[in-house]
């Protein structure tokens, strides 16, 4: 899976953050998306491989393979994190939206420099406020749906050693045994522990916004 | 090593800004662990369940004993090692990145001011004192214009510290969690008892020597970072002590006029006080701050905390923090790099029978951001 294209995007919608957004940022690329090329895709890349069952019984093996584990957790993952940063897109798109616009008005009234067009720091006011705030709010729904997903999925966040299986073609319940559980429940809680991270992060990012606006407000209208 | 440049690229930016030993622990993290973790051991442990043999035919035994023997594999256990290490170095990163923005935010209301001092043109002397303070904060806030450096000073030198103290315990734990889990070395033979194995099984581990051989090479490696994170403490403690020993030593001879005379430096940073802290030190009535210069150093210091507090109450207010902490540390280098405009005597004059109480105060800041 190639996240090079995806920390391009998102190193662009970082120069527009604020300090909670790029903290935000870090934690994604380097605990969770650096974690899974890195070490949970090798932990499960044998896991049909070596899903063993105590049965000679052809095709009882794919089809409980199957039944246990509809959607891998690598692949769980991988969506999780495309959605989460999905969001930001929204972001990027209205700071290049802004800067279109500017280019326009500056273009108008003959006042063309597009080096400090580029370089001019946009502010997170009034509807790219809104963008953000709302950017956010969708980074955190995700989270927490794939958190409910996982745990919905398999029965809370602890790999099984040993799982009984007696779907068809098997013949009776079948013993089969899950490859390296230890390390699939370390990595399950690391990951899970890290999305707790990144919801606090962006928790506290909407009320710093919210704050921020509220005590812009007063001083407005004084 | 492709995989790894999400990590390399933020540890690059680190690089820039660290001491010496610091560049010299990461080098030996990108190239000893990270391209050794990402080149020669992952392949070495890349069949290391497939070849996980046992002695039995019993369906799942061969798992189960795997997974007893190997509750998390060398090399992940590894990359969490590298990763909780290099994260302290990020969080200083993270404050240094923020220091430079405050910097360059400050450079544009000095800008700004000067701009409006030009177009206004009066008061003269309060815009050249605040451009002066302006000076004095852009110098010791820790940002070199010229090399582009972060300077090591107050609280983003108490950062590295602790990032660095916060590493050593983290290689420390972590060097410790690898012994406890596997010992030193790997044996060939694991004997396993675990269901659905009917009786203690032989378990044989797939190329031990080789991993051994790569758990020694990390090892040392781990110990050999500790050991430069502790060199570090110790450059950066040393470095402190020396300059407190030294200030101490330029504190301790008592006459005040002579202080005042040999240290007029110091004083031309009292100048640079904004009128409301200054006015403070005027109004205090308390004889505490006009106590001879003794080489009692704890009075001293209880005096000069006494009369921060009182400072900072007025700094908080007025919204200038940083600053003053800043000036009364580098006092001599703010002298020499704002040279003194022409301010009226009387105010020199005042500040002279004041400087007592200031310099007190200027001790104990001292003490605070001295490296």
């Amino acid at each position: 899976m190639d996240w090079g294209t995806l920390q391009e995007v998102l190193g662009g919608v970082n120069k527009h953050s604020t300090s909670i957004g790029k903290i935000w940022l870090t934690v994604l690329f380097i605990f969770r998306i650096m974690i899974l090329v890195v070490a949970a895709e090798r932990v499960w890349g044998d896991e049909q491989q070596d899903f063993v069952c105590n049965t000679l019984q052809p095709g009882c093996r794919n089809v409980c393979y199957d039944h246990f584990f509809p959607i891998s957790h690598i692949r769980l993952w991988a969506l999780q994190l495309i959605f989460v940063s999905t969001p930001a897109l929204l972001v990027a798109m209205h700071v290049a939206y802004t800067r279109h616009e500017r280019k326009r008005q500056l273009k108008n009234s003959d006042k063309i420099d597009i080096e400090q067009l580029k370089n001019e720091k946009i502010h997170i006011r009034g509807p790219l406020w809104w963008t953000y705030t709302s950017s956010i709010f969708f980074r955190l729904i995700f989270e927490a749906v794939f958190m409910y997903v996982f745990y919905y999925m398999y029965d809370g966040y602890q790999m099984p050693r040993l799982v009984k299986c007696d779907a068809w073609p098997c013949p009776n319940i079948v013993d089969c045994f899950v490859s390296r559980p230890t390390e699939k429940t370390t990595f399950t809680i690391f990951m899970l522990a890290v999305s707790g991270i990144c919801m606090v992060l962006n928790l506290a990012e909407l009320c710093y916004l919210v704050i921020k606006i509220c005590m812009k407000e007063p001083r407005k209208t004084t | 090593m492709g995989e790894w440049s999400f990590l390399g690229d933020f540890l690059e930016k680190v690089h820039k800004h660290s001491t010496v030993v610091g560049k010299v622990w990461l080098t030996v993290l990108f190239i000893f662990r990270m391209l050794v973790l990402g080149t020669a051991a992952e392949s070495s442990w890349g069949d290391e369940q497939s070849d996980f043999m046992c002695d039995t035919q019993q369906p799942g035994c061969e798992n189960v004993c795997y997974d007893k023997a190997f509750p998390i594999s060398h090399v992940r256990f590894w990359v969490l090692q590298i990763i909780f290490v290099s994260t302290p170095s990020l969080v200083y990163m993270g404050h240094a990145m923020h220091t430079v923005r405050m910097e360059e935010k400050r450079r544009m209301k000095e800008a700004e001011m000067e701009a409006r001092e030009n177009k206004n043109g009066g008061d003269t002397y309060y815009q050249q004192k605040c451009s002066a303070v302006e000076k004095a904060e852009t110098k010791l806030s820790g940002w070199d214009e010229a090399g582009g450096q972060i300077i090591l000073r107050g609280s983003l030198l108490n950062t590295y510290v602790y990032s660095i103290l916060i590493r050593t315990a983290m290689e420390v734990a972590f060097i410790v969690g690898q012994y406890v889990l596997y010992g030193i070395f790997l044996e060939t033979l694991y004997i396993c008892q675990r269901a659905p194995c009917p009786h203690p099984v032989n378990c044989y581990v797939s190329r031990p020597t080789e991993k051994n051989v790569f758990i020694v090479f990390m090892l040392a490696v781990a110990v050999l970072s500790l050991f430069l994170s502790l060199a570090e403490l110790y450059h950066l403690g040393w470095k402190k002590a020396k300059e407190r020993c030294s200030r101490s030593y330029k504190g301790s001879p008592g006459a005040a006029p002579g202080r005042l005379e040999s240290a007029p430096q110091a004083e031309r940073a009292q100048m640079y006080t904004p009128p409301p802290d200054f006015n403070q030190c005027l109004s205090s009535p308390n004889g505490k701050f006009i106590s001879p210069f003794s080489n009692k150093v704890a009075s001293q210091q209880n005096t000069a905390n006494f009369a921060t507090e009182r400072v900072h109450g007025q700094e908080d207010a007025a919204g200038e923090g940083p600053f003053v902490k800043a000036s009364y540390a580098e006092s001599p280098e703010v002298a020499s790099e704002c040279a003194a405009p022409a301010f009226p005597e009387s105010y020199f004059s005042e500040k002279r029978r004041f400087s007592k109480a200031s310099r007190a105060s200027s001790k104990a800041r001292s003490d605070d951001l001295s490296v």
